[in-house]
């Protein structure tokens, strides 16, 4: 398992990288790989953005015979007070943007959010070959 | 991090989006263009992406930005080099950059800016760094 930790701006450019070549020595189609690489890169940016730090992890999964990749996002930030309302589009409750939780929900092929106020955030997303 | 090299050649300006670009460089992109406009007085600025593997969010974000600010400063801007992954992945993520003039490639994107590449050949253009 590779673990980045997200201290400042550089780490989300190493973890999506990262993402970018474990996918390609999986065997990862040029699409899957960018679209896995793109999602890291929105979802490494939310720790930086709304928690400071915390952590990305990056592993290869095998189920059913299917090889993938599980990238999880772990902070102890804030937290998330209305998960429904920050997975519609075009919502965002910091001065950026509004896409970043729904738009790498639809780049992956499975999605999931876990946030306590106060606690912290753990999404992972899955991606498979 | 160092900032992107901005290139003068004739009224154009040039800029070549390094793949490993973090936030701070894409942020400093939009005010880069804008004040090398002031300087040199450019009449259009080429923004290169060729080398950009991905577009997230923000990056879009700013690339539209400096779109939209370039053309207050009364110049045109057009993006080349966008590929077709980072294309359908840019949609996929909700984002459309459909106000931006794009072109396959450098060439493309003069001629759509109105310039032809038989001006080079009297070798009257100069490169220079600008920044």
């Amino acid at each position: 398992m590779i673990t980045i930790k997200i201290i400042d701006e550089d780490d989300i450019v190493y973890a999506r990288s990262e993402a970018r070549q474990l996918a390609e020595a999986e065997g990862f189609s040029l699409m899957e790989k960018t679209r896995l690489a793109t999602a890291v890169s929105e979802l490494a940016r939310n720790i930086y953005r709304y928690a400071s730090n915390g952590e990305v992890q990056i592993e290869t999964i095998t189920n059913d015979g299917k090889n993938g990749i599980v990238c999880r996002f772990i902070d102890q930030g804030p937290g998330i007070e209305n998960i429904q309302q920050v997975m519609e589009d075009g919502y965002s409750s910091g001065k950026s943007l509004g896409f970043g939780l729904p738009g790498a929900k639809r780049l992956a092929d499975k999605f999931s959010i876990k946030s306590e106020v106060g606690e912290g955030t753990h999404i992972e997303i899955i991606k498979w070959k | 991090m160092k900032n992107i090299p901005v290139l003068k050649l004739g009224p154009v300006l040039f800029l070549t989006v390094p793949e490993n670009m973090n936030d701070a460089m894409a942020q400093s992109l939009e005010e880069d263009v804008l004040f090398q406009l002031e300087a040199t007085r450019a009449e259009a600025v080429v923004i290169d992406i060729t080398s950009l593997e991905i577009i997230d969010s923000f990056m879009a974000r700013v690339i539209s930005e400096t779109a939209q600010t370039t053309r207050i400063m009364d110049a045109r801007i057009v993006i080349v080099g966008m590929s077709p992954v980072a294309t359908i992945t840019l949609l996929e993520l909700g984002l459309e950059m459909s106000d931006i003039e794009t072109a396959m490639d450098l060439e493309t994107g003069l001629q759509r800016l109105g310039y032809h590449l038989q001006a080079f050949e009297n070798k009257t253009l100069d490169v220079e760094e600008v920044s």
